[in-house]
């Protein structure tokens, strides 16, 4: 019953006032359903809402989370890698050494770093320019 | 009027629908048959870009980037395997909103080349 009453409602409310103005009228007049209905209304909306932001943030918080953990990283202790490739036992990867690479970028190693990964240094600065078209991007409203 | 003329661009999606409706209202018809013909021939599908993103995984990676007109981000994904494949598959999570940005670049320019007429 939920699912039918979910899948029923779902796609109707495209918009935000749609769903908003639907919450304070609900059209049908069975009483018994009316704390389910509003329960699903109002995790539509929320979910609509996540997703916008989701949307909008996601690569954003994807480069400035992964600049972040790359600064706090530990290079010099023994600890399992994290790469996919050395997992399934390749060992050869054009990217290997990124991560030391930029660790030492951020350090201001910028000797190291070229010992670690020759593109190191650019990375960073495609990466922080990334960061910066994304933060100051005109956001668009949906409607 | 406006809106069923704006549903003739292929495989549109809802955000980008919003988007150009809400972008387009003041055109006259004319002007917005004009915008449509310049704005079909400047976007992307989401659907080119995720097989763009799908050939990261065959060996060559960061053609999407390049195709969505990120040049240093391409060139930074191709030689290093989409940042060692993980690059890769953010972006495919990402590919719906990586298209929209590319996108409303592109109804910029076309509503610039529009307003020039």
């Amino acid at each position: 019953m939920q699912i039918v009453i979910f899948l029923n409602y779902y796609p109707i409310f495209k918009t935000i006032d749609q769903l908003k103005a639907s919450i304070f009228k609900p059209h049908s007049t069975k009483l018994y359903f009316l704390p389910l209905q509003l329960f699903i209304k109002m995790n539509t909306l929320f979910t609509i809402k996540i997703k916008k932001y989701w949307q909008q943030y996601f690569e954003l918080l994807f480069w400035a989370s992964a600049l972040l953990l790359l600064f706090f990283m530990r290079v010099n202790t023994e600890a399992p890698t994290l790469c996919i490739f050395r997992w399934l036992g390749i060992n050869q990867c054009p990217g290997c050494g990124l991560g030391h690479s930029i660790n030492a970028v951020l350090h201001l190693h910028f000797s190291a770093s070229f010992k670690y990964h020759p593109m190191g240094i650019f990375a960073v600065i495609i990466i922080l320019n990334r960061i910066k078209q994304l933060s100051f991007k005109p956001k668009y409203i949906i409607q | 009027m406006n809106t069923n003329l704006i549903a003739l661009i292929p495989s549109i999606e809802p955000d980008e629908l919003a988007y150009l409706q809400a972008f387009t209202k003041d055109l006259t018809e004319d002007k917005l048959h004009l915008f449509i013909s310049l704005y079909n021939n400047k976007r992307k599908k989401t659907d080119t870009i995720l097989i763009c993103c799908l050939l990261g995984f065959v060996g060559v990676a960061g053609v999407h980037r390049f195709v969505t007109g990120q040049v240093g981000m391409g060139i930074l994904y191709f030689f290093t395997g989409g940042l060692c494949l993980i690059g890769t598959v953010v972006d495919i999570i990402n590919h719906k909103s990586l298209t929209f940005e590319f996108n409303q670049k592109m109804a910029m320019e076309a509503m610039g080349m529009v307003k020039g007429f």
